[in-house]
């Protein structure tokens, strides 16, 4: 209608459609409450993806993708089979979620390597909220549903029809604010700098991977990082060798390696982008001797029991024991360590973990035969 | 319309005039004074090549960016806890502070690669960097990862005691760059 009032409308009409059918070359469905602005990034982010320059001899990638060449087709398939609908960062899920009629089977639960928790999650306290980059929330709706034994549907804002929650590659990931806040306020790099687009499709990658896995390997949850670790107590790590963020750090990698035209800054933040991810793989887990593991069990407890108390205090004002001052908190952290480092001590008996590469295959559901 | 055109044109005639009468001292030489303090130095190589090398002048300029860049880069490190104490970012993916200290990095290097004279002064900070206990790994795995890449131009070993303070847990990651 705007075009047809202006001279010569044929070549923005042209254009128009050209814009149309390049953010139609995903699949990938936006929610219709996702701000404008937010999916126009997204959509330019999977467009580059369609024609970045890659590096076609990354063996790595292809064994980890699983995919028999480097192409950027194979990724975007690769991708979209595990991404498959966006929702805004107000999506709340139990909103959405409707039980399904149909009465299902879940496969059983597969006892494998048990996910390493070091040290107690540290909890989000009241006062701050998290800038969360991305979610995989359709890998939560499946592991919910698996829990109580019954399938979920969903509800997307746009979409007419209810998405079948029947297994974790349903592909539902909510965006959150911090992933439109990646460039940093001083950066000296421009708004449009690839660096910033190649980070936003590394946490879309590394979130598909969430939406992978069976059994032990279901949903390729994170583990919490060790003590000693810079992210120490964080669900921030990984202990396997094909998960999100092995994805993340080849992925990154395989653009640093192609990217010419990057200039040398532009190179040194992917560079760290791809050490950060890395940093994140766990190789070796502790095991530890009954005794020790008791005791951990304690001194965990007393942590964990001090950071609910931090955020009660928040809201009821300090505790007057002692229980959870500094230097409690320290001494309990610092047996943690030491257990730690025994239980990695090679000598030992039982011997440390060792990660290995998880089954990717997703499970699925299957409806009950009346 | 004409004469709008006619006052333009006796306005460039009067400016063209008054700056062909400023006198010669105000104005740039184009041509480099003859001056010996200003003269780039001509070094003869024992093979009686001409090697050109920039002036004082210049290699001062160039300490000085230097040493600003590093100050600045040093700044930007991000220390450990600091990631955990940026508190409203997500913790699942590299925090904004360690990608600004990879860009001041990154501008480090940049400078080198166009003043390689520079290189030891930034071996320095690269050492100081990579061993630095307080420092999130990933950055201090990129400051190994240049000093690899400079000590692999210029041929110096990284098994000097120097280099010692450097942790295998750091050496090994910035492997991920490389394998």
């Amino acid at each position: 209608m705007l075009f047809s009032r202006l001279d010569g409308a044929r070549v923005p009409i042209i254009l128009l459609a050209s814009l149309v059918s390049s953010a139609a070359n995903s699949s990938i469905f936006f929610a219709t409450d996702i701000p404008e602005e937010q999916r126009r990034l997204m959509e330019a982010d999977l467009e580059t993806l369609t024609r970045v320059s890659l590096d076609r001899s990354d063996e790595k990638l292809k064994d980890l993708f699983r995919i028999p060449e480097i192409s950027n087709d194979a990724l975007q398939e690769w991708l979209e089979s595990r991404v498959k609908y966006v929702v805004a960062k107000d999506f709340y899920v139990w909103d959405h979620l409707y039980k399904s009629p149909t009465e299902v089977i879940y496969p059983p639960i597969k006892l494998g390597v048990p996910l390493v928790k070091y040290l107690p999650p540290i909890p989000n306290t009241s006062t701050r909220s998290i800038m969360a980059m991305m979610k995989n929330v359709g890998g939560g709706i499946y592991s919910s549903g698996r829990s109580v034994n019954h399938a979920y549907l969903v509800s997307i804002p746009g979409l007419e029809k209810k998405v079948s929650v029947v297994s974790p590659r349903v592909g539902i990931v909510q965006v959150g604010e911090g992933l439109f806040a990646v460039r940093p306020k001083t950066s000296s790099l421009p708004v449009g700098s690839v660096v910033f687009s190649y980070y936003r499709m590394g946490i879309l990658f590394h979130e598909a991977r969430h939406s992978d896995g069976n059994g032990e390997s279901l949903l390729f949850s994170h583990s919490s990082c060790p003590p000693g670790h810079d992210y120490e107590g964080h669900f921030a790590c990984d202990f396997n060798l094909n998960g999100p963020y092995t994805i993340g750090a080849q992925f990154f990698k395989n653009l640093l390696t192609a990217c010419r035209d990057c200039s040398k800054i532009e190179k040194s933040v992917l560079k760290v982008l791809v050490l950060d991810a890395a940093s994140r793989i766990i190789r070796v887990a502790p095991r530890f001797t009954l005794e020790d593991s008791m005791k951990l069990t304690s001194r965990r407890k007393h942590v964990f029991s001090c950071y609910q108390k931090e955020e009660l205090d928040q809201k009821h004002g300090p505790l007057k024991d002692g229980l959870c001052t500094e230097a409690a908190l320290e001494s309990s952290r610092s047996e943690i360590r030491e257990i730690y480092k025994k239980g990695l001590a090679n000598l030992l008996i039982p011997a440390p973990l060792v990660a290995r590469v998880l089954d990717p295959a997703p499970e699925m559901l299957v409806a009950k035969e009346k | 319309m004409n004469r709008t055109l006619l006052r333009v044109a006796i306005f460039i005639i009067i400016l063209g005039s008054v700056v062909f009468l400023i006198p010669n001292k105000f104005v740039t030489p184009v041509v480099p004074s003859t001056s010996d303090s200003e003269q780039p130095q001509v070094n003869i190589s024992s093979n009686g090549a001409r090697l050109l090398s920039p002036s004082p002048t210049l290699q001062e300029s160039a300490s000085d960016e230097l040493q600003i860049l590093v100050r600045r880069a040093g700044d930007a490190l991000p220390r450990r806890g600091q990631a955990q104490g940026e508190g409203d970012q997500d913790s699942h993916h590299a925090p904004q502070s360690v990608m600004m200290a990879a860009e001041r990095i990154g501008q480090l290097v940049e400078h080198i690669e166009l003043h390689p004279g520079r290189k030891p002064q930034a071996v320095e900070f690269f050492v100081e960097c990579a061993g630095a206990d307080q420092v999130l790994a990933s950055v201090r795995a990129l400051c190994y990862h240049e000093l690899e890449t400079i000590a692999r131009d210029t041929g110096l070993s990284l098994d000097e005691d120097r280099f010692s303070r450097i942790p295998s847990s750091i050496r090994e990651l910035s492997d991920a760059l490389g394998e």
